[in-house]
């Protein structure tokens, strides 16, 4: 193809115009007063499957504030990027929130890489920032608040019903590596152990493995009582498919401290049945409340809209928390909102009541615990007012305000 | 003695896997000189067709090894025809240019169907042997590779399209000479290593999850299969599947499914050093 | 063969360019842009790296991105134990130095070349990738620096004064560091290859059997010149790991190899310049794509590089300076004969 002047001038042109649209479009007319709010979640790459949720949410909730009055009478207006399971993007985003956009709040982070490298940064430019994706607890900043569950929280109470229901005492646990599965798996072990338990392997999966055939076969051969899985994201789902495909499914329990609707949705009901899992929020759980929650939530996003879980309702919880507080402090300034937040503001929320927990700056909730029955998240039972005790045993930001850091047990 | 059985097939079914994912790109890149980047892509395309093929009713074996294959070999035909066409002899205009398009099939594929999709189990269930059980779907996969490798040999050696794809490949000029058109010998060749690369997105498919982005974990392993295993194709990609799948199943089940990988890693390098013209470089020479 | 003015205007024009972009971004744009172009500056180093080895060594490496993880992580894991970074600096540019002249000893002394030397440098980029992808436990720690696993290293200590940790270099300075640093570099290469030794490397290029007939060990130089680039693209890393105090595995995954070789195809194979606008432009392209939530990104930005290579087929550079010399030479007052 002969590349004549006149061709490349108007291909450069219209590269450059297709790349100066998002520039020019995106520019919002913000009202002089509005309050903005920054968000950043993963909605596409390897997290996409988690991050999709929470974007929507927090466009949901932003929607239904201003449409009840905003926060103060004033507008809230968001600034929501998809981060696109990059880092960089984090980081990049992060700062054009903190620099150019001056949000007022941030929302967001998914994985605890991504929350790591986002945190110095709001750190660093005084941003207030809320994190809202369950990890593996100790998180100890005064800036940040974290509005999902930690593993004493998710893994506590099922981790008790299984070993009740199972009369497990022979424990065979995989993860993946990374520091979630890390640290998680050190939590389970104390937990388990205190409880009279053995562990009899503690296995660790890089996140793209996707053939678990080996780990199939030692298990076999190691015969435990339950295996407990910290499996995530999606080449781990390969797990929850080859269990059954070797004939397991059934012959020994499996409790996993990740799987909620974004893995259960790529898997057939009869792959997954009996799988215990725990979240502060399932969709199934039968309330009046979180019924009107869904149908405001379909009418919104579509009726087909599919099932959202946790994630999605800890994002809005935390949205609620941050204007409760503000509402209280009676302004958005940072330091006010934090005080007004550590006097344990709380909100009812689809999946129950929150209520910030002073000292960590986390939250104290219901955990619910439920099997997979029919290829439905059953619910059988309901903790209340759950305390992160993991955190707190290492983290108080009362008596000890000046703090930023992650503690690991 | 059960352990023994079963990490036996664990090995073949591993090789097996090689074979089925690194045969598209060993016919693409050992007949063509094209390193394809969207190998991946086309993988990931065979597998969303399987799913998308069942949802609409068609039986899992039609839908598995004839619709997947055909849908993603008309891909591959367009991919040729529309872009790499432009691009022979230029390598790195065609390096470019494939993940260009492995970029763009994984946005439309997000696009369309999100990030994540209901997939499908795995069939035809599990066997036991004495205490263990596996499941037979690997036996399944272990007769598919035979069966490529298989055809492939026939097809190459004995049929009158494998001489003209073979002829073409060593000398162009000549074999139009002789009233061969080498383009589309080159569209047809290009092709064929696309529906080899949906037929194994779809033979693997019901291993494990299907996502977008699923291509990825594949292409790393499939270039080193490929090119470790040399000029010939089938032989090569037959000895290096059968020599890296070994290592890393073994080491694997021994160890930690990292120290797997990181041995099939070392291995890959050690025989490039050994063997700078691959397996078939130095064994094997000039069979297929 | 190029007109020699054409040669020091494009020397005077880059430095010009570059002085200026330093000197009126802080000034004139907003920060999060000076934030982000100190990032791009990292990436056009490390893609200096391979328009240097690949465009004029003829040596296909597919990893680079082995040094600039390497350089970064040297500088996280000494910076952090020392808690002072003059021996981090330099240990981030001498340790990928070494592994690089080992990895070409093994190569080119093993007479390895183009597509299954490009396979080998793979492979040990993604080497690195699976192992340091799997130090998330506590035990992997080198002194007081723990590796992370996936989470990577946060909180590394920036650099600073040798001596003096109170006077560092905060994030916006690194503008400047990063921005000089990326000329130094460009005019560094320049240099070396109008040297002798630039000139032999190119000759192994053009016609390596000749080169070693003539004399040269030809296996030698490929190595010396291996290594630079490894320097190189470790100061990039070096450069990267500063910018958001931050470094983890994804630096050695096969998308970032991948990316570097898709900056230099596009700016422009066998220039120094094209490659660095390639990293900038595709950087922002990337990231301004992400600020839109019509349409995916990969499907733009594949469609993008598709119409590009079938379009722009020899990059960005070359292409201007076609389009340059074409209209020079096409306005008719012009009695301007060129030599050579």
């Amino acid at each position: 193809m002969r590349i004549t002047r006149r061709r490349f001038l108007h291909t450069a042109s219209a590269v450059a115009g297709g790349m100066a649209m998002p520039a020019i479009t995106s520019r919002r007319l913000h009202a002089a007063d509005a309050i903005k709010v920054g968000a950043m979640h993963d909605r596409t790459g390897s997290h996409g499957i988690y991050g999709k949720e929470m974007d929507d949410g927090i466009k949901f909730v932003v929607d239904e504030i201003n449409k009840s009055g905003g926060v103060l009478s004033r507008e809230l207006a968001l600034t929501a990027y998809d981060t696109q399971s990059n880092m960089q993007n984090y980081a990049q985003y992060a700062q054009r929130l903190a620099t150019d956009t001056k949000a007022d709040v941030v929302f967001g982070g998914i994985s605890s890489a991504s929350r790591e490298t986002v945190r110095p940064i709001l750190d660093r430019y005084k941003i207030l920032y809320f994190y809202n994706t369950f990890y593996e607890g100790g998180v100890c900043d005064k800036n940040v608040f974290v509005g999902a569950e930690t593993p004493a929280q998710m893994i506590g109470p099922a981790l008790t019903y299984s070993l009740d229901k199972f009369k497990a005492k022979k424990l065979y646990t995989i993860w993946a590596d990374y520091n979630y599965g890390q640290i998680c798996s050190r939590w389970l072990k104390k937990f388990a152990e205190d409880k009279g338990c053995e562990i009899v392997a503690m296995e660790y999966y890089p996140l793209d493995v996707t053939d678990f055939s080996s780990t199939i076969t030692k298990i076999q051969q190691a015969k435990p009582d339950l295996v407990v899985s910290g499996l995530v994201g999606g080449s781990h789902i390969g797990f929850y498919r080859q269990w059954p495909a070797a004939g397991m499914l059934g012959k020994i329990p499996v409790y996993s401290t990740v799987f909620g609707p974004w893995e259960k949705s790529a898997l057939k009901a009869s792959e997954i049945e009996g799988l215990v899992t725990s979240f502060h929020y399932f969709q199934t759980i039968d309330t009046p409340e979180n019924k009107a929650f869904l149908s405001e939530w379909r009418a919104k996003l579509g009726q087909d809209y599919p099932e959202i879980g946790t994630l999605a309702v800890c994002t809005y919880n935390a949205v609620h928390l941050w204007k409760k507080a503000a509402e209280q402090a009676g302004t958005i300034e940072r330091e006010k909102v934090i005080a007004a937040l550590e006097t344990g503001v709380s909100f009812d929320g689809p999946g129950g009541k929150v209520m910030v927990h002073p000292p960590t700056h986390h939250l104290v909730l219901s955990t619910v615990t439920a099997v997979v029955t029919d290829g439905q998240f059953k619910i059988i039972q309901k903790n209340e007012n759950v305390e992160p005790q993991d955190t707190a045993v290492l983290c108080d930001l009362i008596k000890n305000p000046n703090q930023a850091k992650q503690y690991q047990p | 003695m059960d352990t023994a059985a079963v990490v036996f097939i664990q090995v073949l079914s591993t090789v097996s896997s090689l074979v089925l994912f690194s045969s598209g790109l060993a016919v693409i890149f050992g007949m063509m000189r094209v390193i394809n980047l969207a190998h991946g892509e086309l993988l990931m395309l065979g597998a969303y067709s399987l799913l998308v093929a069942i949802k609409v009713g068609v039986n899992l074996w039609v839908a598995m090894l004839v619709i997947s294959p055909l849908f993603v070999a008309i891909v591959g035909i367009l991919m040729e025809r529309l872009v790499v066409r432009h691009l022979y002899g230029r390598m790195m205009d065609t390096l470019l240019a494939t993940w260009g398009l492995s970029l763009f099939i994984t946005g439309i594929m997000t696009t369309f169907f999100g990030n994540t999709m209901e997939g499908i189990s795995t069939p035809l269930g599990s066997f036991r042997i004495g205490n263990l059980t596996e499941s037979t779907y690997k036996f399944f996969i272990i007769g598919m590779a035979s069966a490529v490798l298989a055809s492939g040999y026939l097809i190459l050696k004995h049929s009158r399209w494998g001489l003209i794809a073979r002829g073409t490949m060593d000398n162009p000029i000549q074999a139009s000479a002789l009233g061969v058109s080498p383009s589309a010998v080159y569209t047809v060749t290009f092709g064929i290593g696309a529906a080899l690369s949906g037929l194994a997105g779809a033979v693997l498919a019901p291993l494990s999850g299907v996502l977008p982005t699923m291509g990825v974990a594949y292409i790393g392993k499939a270039f080193i299969t490929v090119i470790g295993g040399g000029e010939a194709m089938l032989a090569g990609t037959g000895s290096a599947s059968i020599l890296f799948g070994t290592i890393n199943q073994i080491v694997t089940y021994f160890s930690s499914s990292v120290i797997g990988e990181v041995a099939l890693l070392v291995s890959a390098v050690v025989l490039l050093r050994v063997l700078p013209q691959g397996i078939t470089g130095q064994f094997f020479r000039r069979s297929l | 063969m190029k007109p020699p003015l054409w040669n020091v205007l494009g020397l005077v024009a880059v430095g010009a360019v570059g002085l200026l972009t330093l000197i009126l971004v802080p000034l004139l744009a907003p920060v999060h842009v000076q934030l982000q172009l100190t990032l791009y500056f990292s990436f056009a180093i490390l893609a200096l790296s391979l328009a240097f080895i690949w465009g004029y060594g003829g040596i296909f490496s597919f990893g680079q991105a082995t040094f600039f993880g390497l350089g970064g992580y040297t500088y996280a894991i000494i910076a952090i134990n020392m808690n002072e970074s003059t021996l981090a600096i330099v240990a981030a540019l001498l340790l990928p130095a070494v592994f690089a002249a080992v990895l070409g000893y093994f190569m080119f002394y093993g007479r390895l070349s183009s597509v299954y030397l490009a396979v080998i440098t793979l492979v040990v980029t993604l080497l690195f990738h699976t192992f340091l992808g799997h130090t998330a436990g506590f035990e992997y720690r080198i002194g007081d620096a723990a590796l992370g696993g996936y989470n990577g290293i946060p909180a590394i200590p920036p650099l600073n004064l040798p001596g003096d940790t109170s006077r560092f270099i905060g994030p916006e300075q690194m503008f400047y560091v990063s921005g000089v640093c990326l000329l130094a570099t460009y005019f560094g290469l320049r240099l070396l290859l109008g040297t002798r030794f630039g000139r032999i490397i190119v000759g192994i290029r053009e016609n390596e059997l000749r080169v070693e007939l003539l004399g040269y060990d030809v296996r030698l130089y490929k190595t010396a010149a291996f290594t630079i680039a490894a320097v190189v693209a470790a100061l990039g890393g070096l450069m990267f790991t500063n910018w958001n105090s931050f470094i983890d595995p994804h630096v050695f995954n096969l998308g970032t190899s991948a990316e570097i070789i898709i900056w230099v195809i596009v700016g422009g194979l066998g220039t120094l310049v094209g490659p660095i606008v390639g990293a900038i432009a595709l950087g922002f392209l990337a990231v301004e794509l992400g600020t839109q939530q019509r349409f995916d990104v990969n499907l733009i930005l594949g469609a993008i590089l598709v119409v590009f290579v079938l379009v722009v087929p020899q990059g960005i550079v070359p292409m201007t300076r076609r389009l340059l010399t074409e209209w020079w030479e096409a306005a008719p007052s012009r009695e301007h004969r060129f030599e050579g």
